[in-house]
């Protein structure tokens, strides 16, 4: 048992593997939507190549940008994103004895709203005028984007009865349903905009270098702790006959979403994804909270 | 860095198909021969060139062309040139035209964020007479404007020839032409 966990965490530790999984899930995400949007398609592994370009770059001569005052927020988005990682089944996923939930639905939602928080703290460290503008638009949009998503968890709470992530199978169809629901807004509020988008680039606008290849991480490491939401939510509803089923859906679930999201939303100025967020997902995830109550 | 405006092929100077404008056609990533266009090899491994435009005193035409030279007009996006909004995130700057004291101070301020190696491309005639402004990074393109074929051709050259490829040298192994 020692041996094989042993063989387990060399041959596939947790964070090595979060940070593959998650930048392969935007690579794919990227590639689909590309194809479906008949545009060229970069490679699924160009967002490693792209941490790894940043990465090999030195640090700009006029600034001692990462080494100061910008370097604590991404240090700590990035531990807490390895703490929500250590909670999900992703790090054993190739030898699995079982899927292990372990960890509580209220502090993983707190490590998950860690990274903003990361990202608006830089951006007002960063004595960037532009970077300073930035993050009043980006600000709006992440609250407009993490309300639903607690939101669902609450649904899933209040139908549960607890905030373990290890729920106990639901009752009645309809609680099925509820917990579906939940993983299905989950989905909508993946962390996008992607890559390119401005009003995700601008708050970094100061930022080039090792400190932009670490906020690439992070959000790659968001993005892996947010499929492991999802796939706990799968899990939850009861839907799936295996459980091996959980994370393989979880997984395309996602690259579908981000596909969709790529390809439709490309366009979308942040404003109209605030209004998206705010007048229809939000009233969506209320309702689904009271449903959740009601059908406990 | 050598000038690299000589070694610039013409407009349509016979790699691929052309169209009657005598401009290369971009389509699908395919030549005449059926084979991907050795500029567009970065891209497909993955690999991509951030550039960041400055526009400075003139006429306005060498910004107007480096702008359209980075649309899919002129196959871009499939080359992996693309445009960024901040210098801190750019690999190249494109200065167009002259630089006058106060926007060069500005400019020589810009290129402090930048992280090594970057290149920056100068064009325009007027441009070019000033002399270097950043003597170990920088490559002029002559043309009154240039045109987005060459100010493309120009970047991808002064790229794959940077004095110096990267702390880790990995990103360099990834867009190395063949």
């Amino acid at each position: 048992m020692f041996w094989g966990a042993l063989l387990r965490g060399l041959l596939c530790p947790g964070l090595a593997c979060a940070f593959l999984v998650g930048l392969f899930c935007r690579g794919i995400g990227a590639w689909l939507g590309a194809h479906l949007g008949r545009r060229p398609a970069a490679p699924v592994w160009h967002p490693l190549v792209e941490v790894v370009h940043w990465a090999s770059k030195a640090r700009p001569q006029g600034k001692q940008q990462f080494l100061s005052s910008a370097a604590w927020p991404v240090l700590l988005g990035l531990a807490a994103l390895s703490w929500a990682g250590g909670m999900l089944p992703w790090p054993v996923l190739p030898w699995p004895a079982f899927p292990s939930f372990s960890g509580d639905l209220g502090v993983y939602l707190l490590l998950l709203a860690v990274p903003p928080l990361a990202r608006l703290l830089t951006a007002s460290l960063s004595n960037d005028v532009l970077s300073a503008l930035g993050v009043y638009r980006y600000a709006s949009l992440e609250i407009g984007r993490l309300l639903p998503l607690w939101l669902a968890v609450t649904a899933l709470a209040l139908n549960a009865h607890g905030l373990g992530m290890f729920i106990d199978p639901p009752a009645t169809l309809w609680s099925a349903l509820v917990r579906l629901a939940a993983a299905g807004i989950a989905l909508v509020t993946l962390p996008w905009p992607l890559w390119d988008r401005d009003a995700h680039d601008v708050p970094l606008s100061a930022l080039g270098g090792r400190a932009l290849a670490l906020f690439r991480t992070m959000e790659s490491l968001e993005l892996y702790a947010h499929v492991g939401l999802i796939a706990a939510m799968l899990r939850s509803s009861a839907l799936l006959p295996a459980w091996w089923m959980v994370p393989l859906a979880a997984l395309l679930a996602v690259w579908l979403a981000l596909a969709m999201l790529e390809w439709r939303g490309r366009y979308l100025p942040p404003v109209v994804l605030l209004h998206r967020y705010t007048r229809w997902l939000l009233p969506l995830a209320l309702l689904l909270a009271v449903l959740g109550w009601w059908f406990s | 860095m050598a000038r690299v405006a000589e070694a610039c092929p013409r407009a349509g100077g016979g790699r691929g198909t052309t169209a009657p404008n005598d401009r290369p056609v971009y389509k699908a990533g395919v030549t005449r021969l059926g084979r991907k266009r050795l500029s567009e090899r970065r891209f497909h491994r993955g690999g991509r060139i951030a550039v960041f435009v400055v526009e400075g005193v003139g006429c306005g035409g060498c910004a107007e062309e480096a702008r359209s030279a980075l649309l899919s007009r002129y196959g871009a996006p499939r080359r992996g040139v693309v445009a960024v909004d901040s210098p801190a995130h750019a690999d190249a700057l494109l200065l167009c035209g002259t630089m006058l004291p106060p926007l060069l101070q500005e400019v020589q301020r810009l290129a402090e964020s930048l992280s090594e190696p970057w290149i920056c491309l100068r064009l325009g005639d007027c441009g070019v007479e000033a002399g270097a402004i950043f003597p170990g990074h920088e490559v002029t393109l002559c043309g009154c404007p240039p045109s987005p074929e060459m100010i493309l051709e120009s970047l991808e050259q002064a790229w794959n020839s940077r004095p110096q490829k990267g702390i880790f040298g990995l990103s360099a192994l990834v867009e190395e032409e063949a």
